[in-house]
């Protein structure tokens, strides 16, 4: 059996899995403006659609 | 012993105290991998997902998320499969890669010292309580 190239094992660290999902709970709400690239995702603003009630 | 240290002692001080935390933390990591029987396994509470070559670990109580490269795989089934020690892990990323045991020992030691040092692994060191 043909044995694979070896690369030296590594576990990497992602972060916070709350924060990397940051916002995804709120499925009905909308950012309220149009953010530049770079923005950090704690900065985002949301607001509930306005069609959601009707 | 605890040694205190005031905060208005000059930065060269507070220098040697981290050094010397850092190098007392640093032997108590080795002295963990240098034991002969240590085993280790799977902490409760992580789970794993197949990614395909990567693996992703997401340790439930913290809520921080890992990935593992290739070659941690192998050693992280082998982990799932029955606490092991590292002359188990070596074998197994051996048996897949193109590597000798000699030269991948030390990288097996230093994935395990970083898996324990995130919580993913603990150490056991009798194997009976494995």
């Amino acid at each position: 059996m043909d044995k694979k190239p070896y690369v030296a094992p590594a576990l990497f660290r992602n972060g916070s899995v709350n924060a990397a999902t940051h916002g995804a709970a709120c499925p009905n709400e909308v950012l309220d403006a149009s953010f530049s690239a770079d923005t950090p995702r704690g900065s985002l603003t949301c607001s509930t659609r306005a069609d959601f009630f009707s | 012993m605890v040694v205190s240290i005031s905060p208005y002692a000059p930065a060269s001080l507070w220098g040697r105290y981290f050094s010397a935390h850092y190098l007392l933390w640093q032997s108590k990591r080795d002295d963990v991998l240098k034991m002969t029987n240590t085993v280790f396994k799977k902490a409760d509470g992580v789970v794993a997902s197949d990614l395909g070559e990567e693996w992703a670990l997401l340790d439930l109580e913290s809520s921080m998320y890992f990935t593992l490269n290739t070659v941690a795989v192998e050693v992280w089934k082998s982990l799932e499969e029955q606490p092991s020690d590292i002359d188990v892990l070596v074998d197994a990323v051996v048996q897949k890669f193109d590597v000798t045991s000699d030269q991948c020992r030390d990288d097996v030691n230093s994935l395990l010292a970083d898996l324990t040092e995130a919580g993913l692994i603990v150490a056991v060191t009798d194997k009976t309580n494995a």
